[in-house]
């Protein structure tokens, strides 16, 4: 289905978007980008041919579009005396995009509507251009920058706590991840494509565990397999996103929190701290009921084992990160 | 039944080997006034790590003294404890106990006194409650309380440690005038009165009694209560004048209680544990007056007599069938000829008497003391306690070989196993020759004494006129009708009981009011549940936003554009 003409177009569409972002020195032509990278991404939004997903879809098209409208706006300032105003306006229009807080309403109700797929891509490819333009115009040391980056992480970090939702937790921990991530592209470009990768990889893993075993709700996690391998595979995955040591996912956050202090960003540094404990509790709380209100035989059948991608992918995430502990 | 037939007789060999290497180092060492440092450097740069041996004279004699008592103990336990079934529990706690001293005795460094001094405090709680009894229980319970009082005042002294950046003591030589030595002073002036049993703390060292008789030799006369006295030693420069001061009223008021607690009490243990004790306030004294090589003699001496004071109490204990209430003894000198000279050369040792160890070691505190101008009720004090303790002293002696017989009637009461009296012999042998032998080697010119003739002949005179009042007092019935006394004495001053029950009833009263109160009540409401609430309701707030109307988002996002275009213009 994923090699079908059309969405072989969309995907190559936003391919080149990447490129075209990546590869030009003014703000039109990254602009060109975005815009790409929201017409290519609708149909993969609608891949799932529901109500739910078109207008999931309206909302996702209209979104990016004021924020297309505030970046192009902002980037006309730069042309008149009102440079402030206009680094201001572009910081705020690539927000949205991102999806960062205090512009993050509009990110749940989408990723509720949309399947696995999708949802990786919204949270994860949709952010690399729009970080990219980040780095390329914005001062990054302005205090709107910071507003956004804190009330970021805190936002995703208490709004999860009530989550009872698979994909909302996801959202909300993209949310704070964003934080991270925005953190990380104002120290250098190079810290920032390490973190995202990273974050792609965890995201990957445990996108592709809930997609195998079709979660969508809390309360269907105690109906997972019935072998404690699987469920292992599950827990190891989200402490992996959550960023706890020996996973892949702490590197990142450990050298971000190194740069943090070194930089003396002290308040950053300790919302960031404080924030990942939270994100890292319901995480937890996915597993409490998997581990805790499991073990009951529900049905006689044995499951299948897990694909050999999804495994591979899973001990990547898992355990990746022994030889960079050694550098 | 132990594994090995012979295992007690080789433990004891071994002691006996190893106390005469370390008894002619010792004597080497004091002879050329060496010490040996022996050290493992073990890094750290702000902070010395370092594991050392210390070998001195004054470790080596005190270790030589504590295997030369533990040799005898362990060969005297082979026939004492032989129908007991737990005796290889036994053996191996004792042997536990010696391992423990003897890292304490040679160790200058704080953390590896600590490890000496936890391991006494444990040990001797598993030698306390060996026998299977509630009295054991409950004696060893505040044995180990107490015990545990003096390790917390050893730890927070270990931080006083890391803020000078050496665990060694001697480091403290260099710094003794700074503003917080008196910290470092008065927490192990503390831990020394919880192991030597002061007067606060000294409701265990006579509730111990409840342990097996080599045990109480072995321990609760000689090593472990000495810890104290010679941790105190080692800090002998830190020493100030309050610690000093507060230290002397504290030993004078032990050694007053526990002469007169002595008189009257009937159990026979009992009465030498507050022997014992009064003995520790002597020693304690000396401390404070500043005499710390005396108090050392003293406690060697004091050790070999005691050890061999409670060893043939253990006999007799035996031999009129395991009853420890004195007034069951008596004329046991007919049936016990040579555990009646050995008892009697201890406790004439105790008392002071001329040439016996006692008078080189306590006699010299007492002149020592005369010599010093700290007050007249000081003097006064110290030889009232002086008189007490040659009362007690006779008492037990009378009461015990000379008066009528007051035991059962088919007991056997005979000595003839060898095993019981050879150590027994030797420690006697070794505490008569202790007194001048010491002297002459830890004091390499005599001390000089310089007493107007009345303090001079004070000491002697209090001894005498002891003897004669409690010789006659022992002949009149009525002198043991004081009640009010009696009991006040008789129950230790109330001092268990204050530092037991009263202390942990109210204590405990208080804590269940705070824990239902506070921990369980309103500290759950301000911290734990009140922040996860607070969170939890932040964000329910914030779904109030999720209600999948985009005209609400995108006014949240003009709103914000305006907000910060106010802000910047």
């Amino acid at each position: 289905m994923w090699l079908s003409p059309s969405l072989l177009l969309m995907i190559i569409s936003i391919v080149t978007s990447i490129c075209l972002v990546i590869s030009s020195p003014s703000l039109f032509i990254s602009w060109i980008g975005l815009e790409l990278n929201t017409l290519a991404f609708l149909p993969l939004l609608l891949s799932k041919k529901s109500k739910l997903a078109s207008e999931a879809s309206i909302k996702y098209f209209l979104t990016q579009t004021l924020a297309s409208v505030l970046i192009l706006v902002g980037g006309l300032w730069f042309l008149a005396p009102w440079g402030g105003l206009a680094t201001l306006t572009l910081l705020l229009g690539l927000s949205i995009k991102l999806g960062a807080a205090p512009f993050h309403s509009w990110v749940l109700s989408i990723a509720e509507a949309s399947g696995w797929v999708p949802l990786f891509a919204l949270l994860t490819i949709q952010k690399i251009n729009p970080l990219l333009m980040l780095w390329m115009f914005c001062h990054l040391s302005m205090p709107f920058f910071y507003v956004v980056v804190l009330s970021s992480l805190i936002m995703g970090g208490l709004a999860g706590l009530t989550q009872t939702s698979v994909r909302s937790i996801l959202t909300f921990s993209s949310i704070n991840h964003v934080g991270w991530l925005m953190t990380a592209l104002s120290f250098s470009l190079s810290v920032g494509a390490y973190y995202f990768l990273i974050y792609l990889t965890t995201l990957l893993c445990s996108i592709l565990i809930f997609h195998m075993f079709n979660v969508s709700h809390i309360n269907q996690l105690p109906l997972l397999s019935f072998k404690p391998s699987n469920q292992m595979l599950l827990f190891f995955a989200l402490l992996s996103l959550g960023g706890l040591p020996p996973f892949l996912g702490f590197l990142p956050k450990w050298m971000i929190l190194q740069l943090t202090v070194s930089y003396s960003l002290l308040l950053v540094g300790g919302v960031m701290i404080s924030m990942s404990l939270v994100v890292l509790f319901f995480y937890l709380r996915l597993m409490f009921s998997a581990f805790m209100m499991g073990g009951v035989n529900l049905t006689t059948l044995s499951s299948d084992p897990l694909p050999f991608s999804c495994l591979l992918c899973c001990s990547l995430s898992i355990t990746g990160g022994y030889p960079d502990y050694f550098l | 039944m132990t594994v090995d037939k012979y295992l007690y007789q080789k433990i004891s060999f071994f002691l006996i080997n190893f106390m005469l290497v370390i008894g002619f180092t010792g004597v080497f060492l004091s002879l050329s006034g060496v010490s040996i440092f022996i050290e493992w450097f073990l890094g750290g740069s702000s902070m010395n790590f370092s594991l050392i041996f210390l070998f001195d004279s004054i470790s080596c004699f005190f270790l030589s003294v504590v295997l030369c008592i533990s040799a005898n103990v362990v060969w005297y336990s082979k026939s004492y404890m032989a129908t007991d079934p737990n005796a290889n529990r036994f053996i191996l706690l004792v042997v536990g106990f010696i391992t423990s001293m003897a890292i304490l005795i040679i160790s200058p460094n704080i953390l590896s006194i600590l490890l000496g001094w936890d391991g006494l405090g444990l040990i001797s709680y598993g030698l306390v409650i060996y026998y299977p009894s509630s009295k054991s229980s409950s004696a060893g319970m505040i044995t180990v309380l107490s015990n545990r009082v003096g390790d917390v005042c050893i730890l927070l002294s270990i931080g006083w440690f890391m803020s000078v950046g050496d665990f060694n003591f001697s480091i403290w030589a260099l710094l003794s005038n700074t503003d917080f030595s008196i910290w470092v002073s008065f927490l192990v002036m503390l831990a020394a009165m919880t192991k030597s049993a002061q007067i606060p703390f000294s409701a265990w060292l006579p509730a111990a009694m409840a342990a097996p008789t080599p045990v109480s030799a072995l321990v609760h006369s000689s090593t472990l209560v000495t810890a104290g006295v010679y941790l105190l030693i080692r800090f002998s420069f830190i020493l100030g004048e309050s610690c000093s001061a507060f230290l002397m009223f504290i030993s004078i008021m032990t050694m007053f209680m526990s002469g007169v607690v002595a008189i009257f009490e009937y159990d026979f243990k009992k009465i030498i544990a507050l022997s014992t004790l009064s003995q520790l306030g002597m020693m304690m004294f000396a401390i404070s007056l500043g005499l710390f090589e005396v108090a050392f003699f003293h406690l060697l001496t004091h050790a070999l007599f005691k050890a061999l004071l409670f060893l043939c109490a253990g006999i007799l204990i035996h031999g009129v069938g395991n009853t420890q209430d004195i007034r069951s003894f008596g004329s046991l000198s007919l049936n016990f000829p040579l555990v009646t000279v050995c008892m009697n050369l201890a406790n004439l040792s105790l008392c002071g008497v001329p040439f016996l160890a006692g008078f080189y070691s306590k006699d010299l505190i007492v002149e020592l003391a005369c010599q010093y101008s700290w007050g007249i009720f000081i003097l006064l004090m110290m030889f009232v306690c002086l008189s007490l303790t040659v009362l007690y002293s006779v008492r037990l002696t009378y009461l015990s070989f000379v008066s009528a017989y007051g035991g059962g009637s088919l007991v056997s009461v005979c000595e003839t196993d060898y095993s019981l009296l050879a150590p027994v012999v030797i420690l006697s042998f070794t505490s008569l020759m202790s007194g001048p032998v010491l002297s002459w080697l830890s004091f390499s010119c005599p001390t000089l004494i310089f007493l107007p003739t009345f303090l001079k002949w004070g000491a002697l005179f209090f001894v005498v006129s002891s003897v004669v009042i409690m010789v006659s007092l022992q002949r009149l019935v009525y002198f043991y009708m004081w009640g009010t006394v009696k009991k006040f004495s008789g129950l230790m001053w109330f001092l268990p009981w204050l530092t037991g029950q009263w202390l942990t009833l109210n204590t405990l009263k208080n804590a269940d009011q705070f824990l239902k109160i506070y921990d369980q009540g309103w500290l759950e409401f301000y911290s734990s549940k009140g922040i996860s609430m607070g969170a939890n309701s932040m964000s329910l707030f914030s779904l109030k936003f999720q209600h999948n109307s985009l005209k609400i988002h995108f006014l949240v996002f003009l709103v914000w554009l305006f907000m910060c275009l106010i802000y910047i213009l």
